[in-house]
C-alpha cells in the first residue's frame, strides 16, 4: 500500500497517466497540446474538471489503463491520459 | 405509419431493447458507404408503429464523419413528420454519463417539437444488487416521462410504449439546461439526487478484469479465447463448408447430364456451380465468425482484448481492435473485412483493412502446398525442411501486412476520422442468443446479396474468356491462354512462363483456383485433390527454384480475390480502397518477387 506522497496533495497536478493503481484523483485540467475534439470525447464520456477519477488497474508493459469516472469504467492509452491532469487525493 | 426513434450511448442496452420490441420482426440497413447501420422494425405491441434503431452515440457532437452521418441521420427523424416519439435509453447504473446525452436529446427534441421518453434500462441488475434509483423523481424533475425498464427481462416495456403514446411534445419551459456545460452540470446533479447510490457493480467488473487484463493470467486467458475463435473458423465452419461443396456438387451431378454437352452445360457446369461454389464456401465462416465475435463483444471481453492488444498493435498504426479482424484473416480475409466493423476510428479501421487481405488466408495453403512439395525437399526429423517453409511464408505474409499499415499510418498524417483511445469497458454480461443468430445471419446475407453479383459477373468473364473460341476444348489457345502469352514478358523476368501467367490471372477468382488451372494446362485432372503429381509436373518442367520461391512471395502479397475486394468495396463504400490496394499490392507482390528470384539466383548460383 503505497502513500499518496503530501507534495501532490493539492499542489502540482499530474498527468493521469501517473496516477498509481488504487489512488483517486480530481481532475484538474487538459494539457493544451490535447486536440480540441479528444478532449470533447473526453469530456462527454464524463471527465470533466472537478470529476472525480480513480485508477482502477495499471497493468504493467504500457498497456491502456483503467480509469473509473461517475460509475463507469474507461481504457486510455498514454496517448491520451498524458493530456488529463489531475490532482491526486489519496487511496 | 407512425415511427419511434430510439438513441442512446453505446453500452446501454439499446439494441437489446430495440430487439425485444420488435421481436425478431425487423431489417438492418446499412449507410452506403460506412459501417453505420439503422434497424427498423414493427412494433410487436403495437404493429402499426415502427421502430427505429439509431447508431449509439456518446453525444450529439460528432467527431468523425462516421459519427456525423449517424446523427444527421437522427436529426432527419426529429425533423420528419413521421416521427412520433423519441425513446432515449440510457444506463440506470451509470445515470451520470446518459443523462448528458439525454439532456442532449432533449434539447434537439424541443427543437423539433417531439415527445421524449427517458429508458432507464437495467432496472434487473439494480434490483439484484438490492440498489434504488427513483425514475419518478428523476422523470418530475427533468418534465420528461422516466421510465424504468429491463431490456434483459422485458420489465417496464407496456409502460414504456404507453409513455411515449401520451408524453407531450417537449416545450422550451421543459429545458433545465441549455448549453454542454450546464448539460454536465444538471446530469451529474441528478445522478447524485435520483440516482442509485454505490459502486457495487464496478467492483464486481474489477475483479473479473483484474483476471482477464492481469499480465500473465489475463495474457494465457487471450490466448485461449482466441484459440476459440481461430478454432470456430477453421474448424467448426468446416464440415459446414464441406457439405456446402458438398451439396453443390450433387446437384450439378444432377443437373449438368441433363443439358447435354454445349456451351450451356459447359457454362452451368464451370461458371454457375465453379464460381457459385467458390463463393457460397465462404458462408459458413462469415456466420460462425459473426457469431462468436458478437459473443465476445456482447459478453464484454472484446473490450478488453483491445486493451491487451493496443500497445503491441499501436506501433503499427493500428488498434487493439485490430486485432480479431487480423486474426479472422488468417482463416479467410472476407470475415475478418466485416470484423473490423468493431473497430471504432475510421482510420483505425482504413489501416486494418489494409492489413487484414495480407494475413497468410487458407485459400492461399494449396498454393503454397503445391509449390513447397514441388521445390522444397521433404527432409526427416521433428523439424522438416517444408514445415520451416511453410511456417516462413506464413510469417512473412503477416510482417508484410504490419510493415505496410507502419508505413502508411506514417506516410499518411492525416488525422482526420481518428478517435482517441478512450474505450468504454462495458460490464461483462451474458449475451443474449436471439440477437447474435440475427446479426450472423444477416452478415451472411449481405455477403450473397452484395458479394455475389460482382462474383458472378466476374466468373462469367473469366469464363468466356476461357470458352472462347474453341469450345473450351483447350486452354491454351483460348483467349485466356491468348492473353497469358501476351503478359508473359511481364512474367519473364521472375523465371515464368506464359502457363503460370495464365494460371495468376484465374487465380483472381480464389487463390486455389491457381492449383487447378495449372492442372490443366499440365494435363492433369483434378489436380486440387492430386497436388503430388502436380508438384512431380512442375518440378520436371524445369522451372528454377528461385521462381518457385518468386511465386511463393507473389502469393502471400496479391490481393487475389474478388471476394475480398467487393466486400470491402462494400465495406469501406467504394472501389477506391480496393483498386488502390489490388495495383498497389500487385506491384509490391512483383517487386519483391523479382529481388527474391535474384536474390535467390545469385545465391545459389
Amino acid at each position: 500500500m503505497s502513500q499518496a506522497t503530501p507534495s501532490t496533495n493539492g499542489s502540482a497536478p499530474i498527468p493521469l497517466w501517473d496516477m498509481a493503481e488504487g489512488e483517486v484523483a480530481e481532475i484538474a485540467s487538459f494539457s493544451s497540446d490535447l486536440a480540441d475534439e479528444f478532449r470533447r470525447r473526453l469530456q462527454e464520456v464524463g471527465f470533466l474538471p472537478g470529476g472525480e477519477v480513480s485508477c482502477v488497474l495499471a497493468t504493467e508493459l504500457g498497456a491502456p489503463r483503467l480509469y473509473s469516472i461517475y460509475n463507469s469504467v474507461f481504457s486510455l492509452d498514454h496517448a491520451i491520459a498524458e493530456h488529463v491532469h489531475v490532482n491526486v487525493r489519496g487511496q | 405509419m407512425s415511427k419511434i426513434a430510439i438513441i442512446g450511448s453505446p453500452n446501454s442496452g439499446k439494441s437489446l431493447l430495440f430487439n425485444k420490441l420488435t421481436g425478431l420482426n425487423h431489417k438492418v440497413a446499412n449507410f452506403p458507404g460506412v459501417t453505420v447501420a439503422v434497424g427498423s422494425g414493427s412494433s410487436v405491441r403495437d404493429p402499426a408503429t415502427t421502430l427505429v434503431d439509431f447508431p449509439g452515440v456518446y453525444s450529439l457532437h460528432a467527431l468523425t464523419g462516421e459519427e456525423q452521418v449517424a446523427i444527421d441521420a437522427f436529426q432527419a427523424a426529429l425533423k420528419s413528420d413521421e416521427y412520433k416519439a423519441v425513446i432515449c435509453v440510457l444506463d440506470a447504473t451509470r445515470l451520470e454519463k446518459g443523462l448528458f446525452f439525454a439532456l442532449q436529446v432533449q434539447e434537439s427534441c424541443r427543437q423539433h417539437g417531439k415527445p421524449l421518453v427517458i429508458a432507464a434500462n437495467m432496472q434487473d441488475v439494480l434490483d439484484r444488487h438490492d440498489m434504488r434509483f427513483d425514475a419518478v423523481g428523476l422523470g418530475a424533475a427533468m418534465n420528461t416521462p422516466v421510465i424504468a425498464i429491463s431490456a434483459r427481462t422485458g420489465a417496464g416495456l407496456d409502460a414504456l410504449i404507453d409513455a411515449t403514446n401520451s408524453a407531450p411534445p417537449i416545450a422550451a419551459g421543459d429545458l433545465i439546461a441549455a448549453d454542454d456545460a450546464s448539460h454536465h452540470q444538471q446530469a451529474s446533479a441528478l445522478a447524485r439526487e435520483f440516482g442509485p447510490r454505490g459502486d457495487l457493480l464496478i467492483k464486481t467488473q474489477t475483479r473479473l478484469d483484474r483476471i482477464f487484463l492481469h499480465s500473465w493470467a489475463g495474457g494465457i486467458s487471450f490466448f485461449l479465447i482466441m484459440l476459440v475463435l481461430f478454432q470456430s473458423i477453421f474448424t467448426w465452419a468446416a464440415p459446414v463448408m464441406d457439405a456446402v461443396e458438398g451439396g453443390l456438387g450433387w446437384l450439378e451431378g444432377l443437373v449438368v447430364p441433363l443439358l447435354g454437352d454445349g456451351a450451356f452445360a459447359d457454362f452451368v457446369s464451370n461458371a454457375i456451380f465453379g464460381g457459385i461454389g467458390a463463393f457460397l464456401v465462404f458462408v459458413p465462416q462469415i456466420f460462425v465468425l459473426t457469431l462468436v465475435v458478437g459473443f465476445l463483444e456482447d459478453t464484454g471481453y472484446l473490450a478488453r482484448a483491445a486493451v491487451i492488444c493496443h500497445r503491441p498493435l499501436r506501433f503499427f498504426g493500428l488498434t487493439g481492435k485490430s486485432f480479431v479482424p487480423m486474426l479472422s484473416g488468417v482463416a479467410c480475409a472476407i470475415p475478418g473485412i466485416y470484423a473490423a466493423r468493431t473497430v471504432e476510428s475510421p482510420r483505425r479501421r482504413w489501416l486494418t483493412y489494409m492489413a487484414v487481405p495480407l494475413m497468410p488466408c487458407s485459400a492461399r495453403l494449396p498454393v503454397y502446398g503445391l509449390l513447397i512439395a514441388a521445390f522444397i525437399p521433404a527432409t526427416g526429423g521433428l523439424i522438416g525442411a517444408q514445415g520451416l517453409a511453410m511456417f516462413g511464408i506464413y510469417l512473412f505474409g503477416i510482417i508484410i501486412g504490419l510493415l505496410v499499415t507502419a508505413l502508411v499510418s506514417r506516410v499518411d498524417k492525416s488525422k482526420n476520422d481518428d478517435l482517441p483511445f478512450v474505450l468504454e469497458m462495458p460490464p461483462y454480461r451474458l449475451p443474449g442468443t436471439l440477437p447474435l443468430l440475427r446479426s450472423a445471419w444477416d452478415r451472411s446475407k449481405h455477403f450473397v446479396t452484395k458479394a455475389g453479383p460482382i462474383i458472378f459477373m466476374v466468373t462469367l468473364v473469366v469464363w468466356v474468356l476461357g470458352y472462347m473460341p474453341n469450345g473450351g476444348t483447350d486452354l491454351a489457345t483460348s483467349w485466356l491462354g491468348t492473353i497469358g502469352h501476351w503478359i508473359e514478358p511481364v512474367f519473364e523476368p521472375l523465371g515464368l512462363d506464359w502457363k503460370y501467367g495464365v494460371a495468376i490471372l484465374t487465380a483472381f477468382l480464389a487463390r486455389e483456383v491457381f492449383v487447378g488451372t495449372l492442372g490443366t494446362l499440365f494435363g492433369l485432372e483434378n489436380a486440387d485433390e492430386d497436388i503430388i503429381s502436380l508438384a512431380e509436373r512442375v518440378q520436371n518442367s524445369g522451372l528454377p527454384l528461385a521462381s518457385g520461391i518468386a511465386l511463393l512471395v507473389f502469393f502471400a502479397i496479391a490481393l487475389q480475390c474478388v471476394s475480398t475486394m467487393a466486400i470491402l468495396a462494400k465495406e469501406s463504400g467504394s472501389w477506391r480502397l480496393p483498386m488502390q490496394m489490388l495495383i498497389g499490392y500487385m506491384l509490391l507482390a512483383y517487386t519483391l518477387s523479382w529481388v527474391v528470384f535474384n536474390l535467390v539466383g545469385l545465391l545459389i548460383g
